[in-house]
């Protein structure tokens, strides 16, 4: 991912409270998009490349890399994994996205006010993720450990942003 | 509000999903006759009961999904991927 451009560079991010901590990150994303007839081999070259004990399970994440759609993956880091074309396609769209990190006691009740998910660890706990929607845009949560990566669609990212710490100002 | 258990997000809000219409039309061959075409585009029945149709998970998965509903209760009884390769997949791992 060359040439990155801040879609929020105008925000007031790093964002710090004693209980929430908002920052952005630079994150490569490649998207893999394997054929039904390829899933099996696709699952197991990704596992073995991203250095998984074993494939991922539908809306998981681990290392690096998410599992997005029955037949989609995204690969956060470079390089791109090499895949046969014939298995996957990979396509660089790092571009297209924004993301933030969101950490502290406070990182649930934050996101709880602003997507349709159940964030309880017995329903999404370390390594899960969702895509949902997030005042009519539509975005996708991972949870690494204690801590949410949300992705947001670069044109939407600051108006999303400004939601987050309205809302983070009260928590 | 409706709740989706989409095969592959689990259960999610309607507002998540968009959706496609009646899900058992089987559309005619290209070349079929005018009326042919008509009936498959524009007729269509007013079930009141458990109806067939489609949604797409637009904001979770993006998947297309067929959906056996009541249009009495809104009440769900069968959620599959519309595509037959995913669904195959998905089940497989579903049931691993
Ligand atoms: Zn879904």
């Amino acid at each position: 991912m060359d040439n990155f451009v801040s879609a929020l560079a105008s925000m007031a991010l790093p964002f710090k409270s004693e209980r929430l901590h908002i920052r952005e990150v630079q994150c490569a994303n490649y998207l893999i998009s394997a054929w039904a007839a390829s899933l099996g081999e696709v699952q197991q070259q990704i596992a073995v490349q991203a250095g998984l004990d074993q494939p991922l399970a539908p809306n998981m994440g681990a290392g690096s890399v998410l599992r997005v759609e029955p037949l989609k993956y995204w690969w956060l880091q470079a390089p791109a994994p090499t895949l046969e074309p014939a298995a996957a396609t990979v396509l660089d769209q790092s571009h297209s996205k924004a993301v933030v990190i969101i950490e502290g006691e406070a990182s649930k009740d934050l996101l709880n006010r602003c997507i349709p998910i159940d964030l309880r660890d017995s329903a999404f706990n370390d390594g899960a993720l969702a895509s949902t929607v997030f005042h009519h845009v539509g975005v996708t949560v991972w949870r690494q450990a204690d801590v949410f990566w949300l992705f947001m669609p670069r044109t939407y990212a600051q108006f999303l942003t400004e939601s987050l710490l309205e809302i983070a100002q009260s928590l | 509000m409706i709740r989706i258990n989409c095969p592959f997000c689990g259960p999610r809000d309607q507002v998540e999903f968009s959706y496609g219409g009646d899900g058992s039309i089987v559309y005619p061959p290209l070349d079929a006759d005018a009326t042919a075409w008509h009936d498959a585009v524009h007729q269509r029945e007013n079930i009141r009961g458990l109806q067939v149709e489609t949604w797409q998970h637009v904001y979770g998965c993006r998947q297309w999904l067929k959906v056996e509903r009541s249009t009495v209760d809104h009440t769900i009884h069968s959620v599959r991927l519309a595509h037959d390769g995913a669904a195959m997949a998905v089940e497989a791992e579903n049931g691993r």
